[in-house]
């Protein structure tokens, strides 16, 4: 997303939005080491629930 | 009330306020060079456990953010805030409630429209980084990413787009999720909820701006629930007795002239993608869901701009302060118009009124009971006010050893506690199963009056005569004594 040279990189995830620094500790910017509670898998992501609900035949656009 | 009820200064804008704060001492410039994470949720969280009197901070050394200064904490504390209200720093909460409530009624003021704003410095509109033109960071080490916590967010109602008062300014919280994107999360109990379900249903997109670092009126009352059709910057013209400045955007919406940062955008119509968690008020994070999402379509900022952010999580922070006001009046004003010689105050200062109490003078046996019922089906009760508790007319809603001495001597439970069922409440309450259900809790403990005679209650003890005099008096023997004129050695 950024560098600043010298300072740190911010990365992000495309499928959970999940967003890091690179001068944070290794428990925030590596999955197998993040905190279970918080941790996403694809089966966690499918149960999020849309909020507000979309109403039939919506898209975006 | 307040006799002699005074305007709000008409600060300019938030680098005026903050000079407004440098000169009573309450605005800090922490020069140590540091990171964003942890340090900057970490001290805001710490200046909110060193207690009451804090003052506004700025961070102008983060690393990597050369030359983006961060301002927290700016309503961090009642002493700022009766310094924006043009009161004297240490005055109590209840007078600064009964000091903004005289004032609300005032609504509408003026507004004016000014378009030489500040903001139109600098306009972005190709190759849109958000992470590079703002300094955004973590706040609290388990949330899913980095947040616009505490900007003002303007939308109008799709289905009557000329209503002035039903464009809606809101603070909702936003995680900037790509160079142009952002996750927004429009609580359909509030303005923004009913503006994207109205603009979903056309099949349209909802236009969007958001403005960060605004003068601190407009972002409290940004804060509070108006009524749906009320203008929050009439709201701000009235409060503050002078018009009040917006700048128009291309898109047609109207944004305060006082801003540093402006994002214009769209809500994409049907779009929900993950977002979260986030740690908010209720001191437990979000969770993760699926949100809407803004399509960032242009940005403006003026020379050199303050980025404005919040500290929020377990109470009492910045966030607890910032709404507290703003969540007693309405509720209170609701009250007052049912039952304009009886409600006295309001306190619904706790996590957004969740828990609130109120002040009333009794007509009959069961008229405390009535009033919390009230209460419960005021606007705001419909999402907040799990626990309503009455306390007598002259027993002070904001200071809790009173509620407590009510709680303690005035409550039979058997006949005072009631338990009612199935009602609404904000989903983020995270007792409330499902989310947005919950058991509501009225609490009567006003003293029983005929014909509900019952307890022991005819013996109250009153003041020694002359009490109040001595208040007055001690007040200010104790001032001098702290500026050092008092107490000769």
């Amino acid at each position: 997303m950024v560098e600043v040279p010298g300072a740190w990189v911010v990365d992000l995830c495309h499928r959970c939005s999940y967003t890091w620094r690179s001068t944070e500790p290794e428990a925030f910017t590596r999955h197998a080491l993040y905190d279970a509670r918080f941790r996403l898998s694809e089966e966690s992501l499918g149960r999020f629930g849309a909020y507000p609900p979309v109403a039939d035949g919506k898209r975006g656009r | 009330m307040t006799e002699r009820s005074r305007p709000s200064p008409p600060y300019r804008d938030l680098r005026d306020f903050l000079t407004a704060l440098r000169s009573e001492r309450q605005l800090l410039t922490v020069h140590d060079r540091i990171l964003p994470e942890p340090d900057l949720g970490a001290a805001m969280r710490a200046l909110g456990n060193l207690g009451e009197g804090a003052p506004a901070v700025v961070f102008d050394n983060v690393i990597g953010f050369e030359g983006k200064p961060i301002v927290m904490n700016v309503h961090g504390s009642w002493t700022n805030h009766a310094i924006m209200l043009g009161l004297p720093r240490h005055t109590p909460v209840k007078e600064q409630f009964f000091e903004f409530a005289s004032r609300w009624v005032r609504y509408p003021g003026p507004v004016e429209h000014a378009d030489d704003a500040p903001f139109k410095a600098h306009r972005i509109e190709a190759g849109i980084n958000l992470f590079e033109l703002m300094p955004l960071f973590r706040l609290n080490q388990f949330d899913g990413g980095f947040y616009l916590d505490k900007a003002c967010v303007v939308t109008r109602d799709p289905d009557d787009p000329g209503h002035f008062g039903k464009q809606n300014v809101g603070i909702y919280r936003l995680q900037v999720k790509g160079r142009d994107r952002l996750g927004i999360l429009p609580v359909a109990q509030h303005d923004i909820g009913r503006h994207l379900r109205a603009a979903e249903a056309r099949n349209e997109n909802l236009r969007i701006a958001i403005a960060i670092g605004c003068d601190p009126l407009i972002t409290l009352l940004a804060a509070a629930p108006l009524a749906y059709d009320q203008s929050e910057y009439a709201m701000a013209g009235a409060m503050q007795g002078a018009p009040y400045p917006v700048a128009t955007l291309p898109s047609g919406l109207e944004v305060p002239w006082s801003a540093e940062y402006v994002i214009e955008g769209e809500v994409l119509c049907g779009v929900r993608e993950p977002e979260g968690p986030f740690g908010e008020f209720t001191g437990h994070y979000s969770g993760g869901r699926a949100l809407p999402v803004v399509r960032v379509d242009r940005v403006w900022h003026r020379d050199q701009p303050l980025f404005e952010s919040l500290y929020l999580g377990k109470p009492w922070t910045e966030l607890d302060y910032l709404v507290g006001l703003s969540t007693c009046v309405p509720i209170y004003s609701d009250l007052k118009a049912a039952y304009p010689n009886e409600i006295v105050a309001v306190n619904a200062m706790y996590t957004h009124g969740l828990v609130t109490i109120v002040a009333t003078h009794q007509r009959f046996g069961g008229f405390g009971k009535a009033v919390g019922l009230r209460t419960l089906t005021t606007p705001h009760g419909l999402g907040y006010c799990k626990a309503v508790i009455v306390v007598d007319g002259d027993v002070d809603p904001f200071n809790l050893p009173q509620v407590m001495w009510a709680l303690s001597t005035k409550v039979q439970p058997g006949r005072d506690v009631t338990v009612i069922p199935g009602l609404s409440v904000v989903p983020l309450d995270p007792a409330s199963q499902p989310p947005g259900m919950t058991d509501k809790l009225l609490i009567d403990a006003t003293t029983p009056v005929a014909p509900d005679v019952r307890g022991h209650f005819g013996q109250p003890l009153d003041s020694p005569q002359g009490t109040e005099a001595w208040e007055r008096r001690l007040a200010a023997l104790l001032h001098e004594l702290a500026s050092g004129k008092g107490e000769p050695s």
